[in-house]
């Protein structure tokens, strides 16, 4: 257990560090040249290899200035994907062709890559053009070559013939070199070749050395051999002038002599080697473009017949192993150029860049062959997964219309496989590197506080009496707030809430006087007490009552006249007992408190109606 | 006076509730614990069981929602994983634990949906929602409301210069935290009502235009774990929304609400 987690570890590690190096070596760029010692007019190539991660989000490299000494021709690409002990290498190789043109040491510039806006540069190249040796003269020897005498046309003459005088734009044109000859033509050389800008040549195959035949053209034997033969696809629509390509033979010439021997040497052994220029005619082609009636949207530039066929390897697989998933595109017509069919592979795959092969058949017209495409596909999901069929439209060039071509959807079934180690991923729809070994963290321990599912806060009554109490309470706050204002703004309202307060303070210390010895006291007390209770009642000065007003302030608030004499009649009493006191018992005296207290409480009654 | 006695009610209330609580807690406590005793052993689906026979009765909690969450995730069901996670989320949503495993269970979902992002006060209102458990978000808000009612209250009865000057100050200050707090949690509960949330449990799903097998087309596709929003329904089928807006149908059964 715990060294299989120490294995584990290491693993990532290694992981970690291989992919750290990727990224350090995200891209290198490198060119180089098939052969840098170059004949004039040969064609020689320079490679650019792209390798590393950016090798496919790379920009397209930039070319140096070639144009002093070599002409371009046309290039082409090819990728490279390998897997070296689950790392992902990719190289993407494109190759450029050139003619060389200008004698002499030659450097070609720096090609120049842009990725992730760095800029990479490669070495210059140093090249050296050569002047032709034997049998190709060079420029140089153009001069020399004025002198070379033009073959008599009826002779030795060299035709050029093509198969069609209307083409589609990329419908190839076969040209084929004929050599028309009486003479005796030992060696050859192409001195010019014409240019052909504007299409892309394929060079068809022919036998090393010319098979030649006999054909009479007016009434004259010739011998005739094909020297040459080309495939030429136009790019571009229009009216295309071919010019001629001139040959230098070498040509054994009997010496005309005046001589009637002469014929006796006519042997081989005693005629004279003469060289010959040979210029072809020019013929004209003229491109006409695609029609646009019936072009689908989606036509990428495909001319000719083609077939196309897609397939897996194996239709079970397990989550992470690997399929290979081919498209083949088969038939005629420029297959280098080919556009790639667009191949849609849903996130469920990884997928990376396809591996392209080409074969073309040069030996017999038309130019034919076929491209393939290798994907190679790890499925992450288990479940039946499809991919999505493949449609490619070309144009027929038999039927003279587009066509559109679509392989059947495939199905692959898949299923969960044990390993789940670190996957990698590309194309923007899908994540980066992912650790899936890391572990989550451990579970809660803790007893957990478990509530009702469900329950919700402000259902609990609780809820609502912490809510209502508060609001209750200020309610009752203010109230209270009001009752004190009143108190201070309000004398009478004041007075009238203190009056049975102040009376009982009085009353209970009256009380306290309850004793003959103060009885003198004891009256007062209680005669004061009501006084102030009708002073504090009735809002008036305790000091300057006069018995009259009060009583008919009284009567006017309604209280009952026996009420009134009541309490005058208390008064009175207090009074006499003060000034002129009798002996009076104590149960007498507490009577009288009895009474006193029972006016009040009759009087605060009446005065409250 | 009165105002003492209601509170004096509610304690008891309180005392009375979780005592209850207590009383019946006891069985799941040992759900819990027999869950977490074959959790450490490495048996996964039985701490499964005896967690979720706690969720069956009814209750749940945080800790109980990540503890499942785990589970899943070991036992490599991401899908509900992430839902259980989620379901944690909202009871525990700042909990670190919960945040560094639904990270992990995230990585290994295949879809990757870029939110389209709302607008910069919107996403500050969302943090601020969502900074507290809702429970806790309640309590807060619960008691700045009785503190604030309770300085209310003071300030209306006391004459004291000094006791005034201070009641004055603690009463803004209140005051606007309540506020806060009171639209934060308005707009918490009315989002959670209005939006409901699900997690992607199936493999592959793939997403319909329309609620009919044969009358829609097939939109796009999504993966195990992923979390969309749910919309419209109908019996069988749900309509659910990308965090990038995009739009579809998909059955009732390849998903589970959080």
């Amino acid at each position: 257990m715990m060294q299989a987690r120490w294995l584990k570890f290491f693993n990532f590690i290694l992981i970690f560090l291989t992919f750290s190096s990727i990224m350090a070596k995200d891209l290198s760029v490198k060119a180089s040249v098939d052969k840098t010692v170059i004949d004039q007019y040969e064609q020689f190539t320079i490679t650019v290899e792209l390798a590393g991660e950016g090798a496919n989000k790379a920009g397209n490299p930039q070319l140096p200035e070639t144009d002093k000494f070599a002409s371009f021709l046309g290039s082409g690409s090819s990728q490279n994907i390998q897997f070296i002990n689950g790392k992902m290498s990719v190289s993407r190789v494109l190759s450029f062709h050139f003619q060389a043109e200008k004698i002499g040491n030659h450097q070609i510039g720096p090609v120049i890559v842009q990725h992730n806006g760095k800029q990479y540069e490669t070495d210059p190249i140093d090249i050296e053009i050569k002047q032709v040796k034997g049998g190709r003269p060079s420029v140089s020897t153009q001069k020399q070559n004025k002198a070379i005498p033009e073959g008599s046309k009826d002779d030795l003459f060299l035709e050029a013939k093509i198969d069609k005088k209307r083409v589609y734009q990329n419908e190839p044109v076969t040209i084929t070199y004929k050599i028309y000859t009486r003479l005796q033509v030992s060696s050859f050389g192409f001195t010019k070749e014409p240019e052909t800008t504007g299409f892309w040549k394929e060079e068809y195959q022919l036998p090393a050395q010319p098979v030649t035949s006999k054909e009479i053209i007016n009434g004259k034997q010739y011998t005739v051999a094909t020297i040459k033969k080309q495939a030429l696809f136009p790019m571009t629509p229009g009216k295309k002038t071919i010019d001629p390509l001139i040959i230098t033979c070498d040509v054994r010439v009997r010496r005309r002599s005046r001589d009637p021997f002469g014929d006796f040497f006519s042997d081989p052994f005693f005629g004279r080697t003469e060289k010959m220029r040979v210029p072809s005619n020019s013929v004209i082609i003229q491109v006409q473009p695609l029609p646009e009636t019936g072009k689908p949207d989606h036509f990428s530039g495909a001319v000719g017949q083609y077939t196309l066929k897609a397939w897996v390897d194996k239709s079970k697989v397990k989550t992470n192993e690997a399929i290979t998933y081919k498209i083949k595109l088969e038939g005629k017509g420029n297959i280098h150029t080919l556009p790639d069919p667009e191949v849609n592979i849903s996130g469920d795959f990884e997928t990376y860049p396809p591996e392209i092969n080409e074969s073309i058949q040069r030996t017999t017209p038309p130019i034919s062959g076929s491209k393939t495409y290798e994907y190679i596909l790890v499925p992450r999901f288990a479940g039946l997964q499809k991919i999505d069929p493949i449609v490619f439209c070309y144009f027929n060039t038999k039927k003279n219309s587009y066509q559109t071509l679509k392989t059947d959807p495939i199905q692959i079934e898949v299923s969960q496989g044990d390993d789940t180690y670190a996957i990698v991923s590309s194309g923007a729809s899908k994540e980066e590197v992912k650790w899936r070994g890391q572990d989550i963290r451990f579970i809660k321990t803790e007893a957990a506080d478990f509530k009702k599912a469900g329950d919700v806060f402000y259902g609990a009554s609780i809820f609502w009496l912490l809510i209502s109490a508060p609001i209750a309470a200020f309610i009752g706050a203010l109230g209270y707030r009001k009752h004190l204002n009143r108190l201070h703004g309000d004398v009478a309202y004041a007075r009238e809430r203190q009056a049975r307060r102040s009376a009982r303070k009085r009353l209970s210390k009256a009380r306290s006087l309850l004793k003959p010895e103060t009885q003198k006291e004891y009256y007062a007390e209680v005669s004061k007490a009501l006084m102030g209770f009708l002073g504090d009642k009735l809002n008036m000065a305790e000091a300057g009552m006069i018995s009259d007003d009060v009583k008919a302030t009284l009567e006017k608030r309604g209280v009952h006249v026996s009420v009134i004499q009541k309490t005058f009649s208390v008064l009175e009493s207090c009074d006499y007992q003060r000034f002129a006191p009798s002996d009076a018992s104590e149960s007498d005296m507490r009577d009288f408190l009895k009474r006193a207290e029972q006016i009040m409480s009759h009087l605060d009654r009446d005065l409250r109606k | 006076m009165r105002n003492v006695n209601l509170k004096r009610v509610g304690i008891i209330m309180i005392c009375l509730f979780t005592g209850a609580g207590w009383l019946q807690s006891d069985s799941r406590q040992h759900l819990f614990k027999e869950g977490n005793q074959f959790y450490i052993q490495g048996e996964f689906e039985n701490a499964l069981t005896a967690y979720q026979k706690i969720v069956e009765m009814g209750y749940e909690s945080g800790s109980i929602y990540y503890n499942i969450g785990n589970c899943y995730y070991k036992l490599g069901n991401i899908g509900r994983a992430i839902l259980n996670y989620e379901r944690a989320k909202k009871l525990i949503p700042s909990d670190e634990d919960l945040k560094a495993n639904l990270t992990i269970a995230r990585l290994s979902v295949v879809d990757k949906i870029e939110p389209v992002s709302d607008f910069i006060v919107i996403q500050a209102m969302h943090a601020f929602f969502y900074m507290l458990p809702r429970s806790l978000q309640f309590m807060l808000t619960l008691s700045v409301y009785v503190f604030f009612m309770a300085i209310l209250i003071f300030w209306l009865l006391t004459r004291s210069a000094f006791w005034r000057y201070v009641v004055v100050r603690l009463f803004w200050i209140s005051g606007i935290a309540f506020i806060l707090l009171s639209i934060s949690l308005t707009g918490r509960l009315l989002e959670e009502q209005r939006v409901v949330n699900a997690v992607i449990l199936a493999d592959k799903v793939d997403v319909m235009s329309a609620p009919t097998e044969q009358g829609g087309i097939e939109v796009f596709s999504l993966h195990e774990g992923t979390k969309v929003r749910l919309d419209r329904s109908s019996d069988k089928w749900v309509e659910i929304v990308l965090p990038d807006r995009k739009v579809g149908w998909v059955k009732r059964e390849v998903l589970e609400a959080i």
